[in-house]
């Protein structure tokens, strides 16, 4: 299979997408600049989970395409290949191309777009737990059925707050 | 905000993940291309901000309106 420029994308972008989390992580919990109310708690405030879930998702790409808790590089598409039953890559049919095109518009642009309309869109703003809470479902079921520790389960486990989906309830959304 | 609105952002999550995966397996038995499979990842992207757009909209907000 001949690398082309996706290739060695699928490999940078995680680690670009994580220098962008430290900053956000930063920003997040060391400043109030991402909040909406500064004065208010950041777990009710739905500007600052917004953002929140751009990090999480951000550093979730790390473990998936960066480098995993056994410090295997870009470990998720050679899973993905081994569940379809696929040649292990470089061999797998499935090109770099789409896993950058699941990753790249949705989270270096849709997430952010998403967070910078969530004070007058709470709905567009909190969308990207849905994304969390089905995909934390899936990397946590292999692992509660018995299959191991797969690339992402650490993030998801302990970073993808599922309570966020409860504790939104209580995010307070004006209209206008 | 509303369970209903609850109820949207994991549909939102749902709608995304079958997209994510139907492009692919119709790639994998040959019935689309790479290029078609890179198109539908971008489409679904934007399909992703779309739904929760139009749910927060629907009934002037009605579904976005916090629980009394």
């Amino acid at each position: 299979m001949d690398r082309n420029w996706t290739d060695v994308a699928i490999v940078l972008f995680p680690w670009i997408g994580g220098g962008a989390a430290i900053v956000f992580l930063f920003l997040l919990f060391g400043t109030r600049l991402l909040q909406s109310e500064p004065g208010s708690s950041r777990w009710h405030d739905r500007v600052w989970l917004s953002w929140l879930a751009l990090a999480i998702y951000l550093l979730h790409n790390v473990e998936e395409y960066g480098i995993d808790v056994f410090g295997r590089m870009t470990q998720f598409p050679a899973e993905i290949c081994s569940v379809l039953k696929l040649p292990a890559p470089p061999d797998c049919p499935i090109p770099a191309a789409y896993f950058l095109s699941v990753n790249i518009p949705l989270i270096w642009v849709i997430a952010p777009l998403a967070a910078l309309l969530s004070r007058r869109h709470p709905l567009v703003g909190l969308a990207f737990y849905g994304v969390i809470f089905v995909n934390l479902f899936f990397h946590i079921m292999p692992l509660l059925a018995g299959a191991g520790f797969g690339p992402a389960r650490l993030p998801q486990s302990f970073c993808s707050y599922p309570f966020q989906l409860g504790s939104s309830t209580r995010v307070s959304a004006p209209v206008g | 905000m509303s369970y209903t609105a609850l109820a949207i952002i994991f549909f939102n999550g749902v709608i995304f993940h079958i997209i994510l995966t139907g492009p692919l397996m119709l790639f994998i038995n040959g019935n689309i291309g790479g290029a078609a499979l890179v198109g539908t990842q971008f489409a679904n992207a934007v399909l992703f901000l779309l739904i929760p757009w139009v749910g927060e909209n629907w009934r002037g907000g009605v579904l976005i309106r916090p629980v009394t």
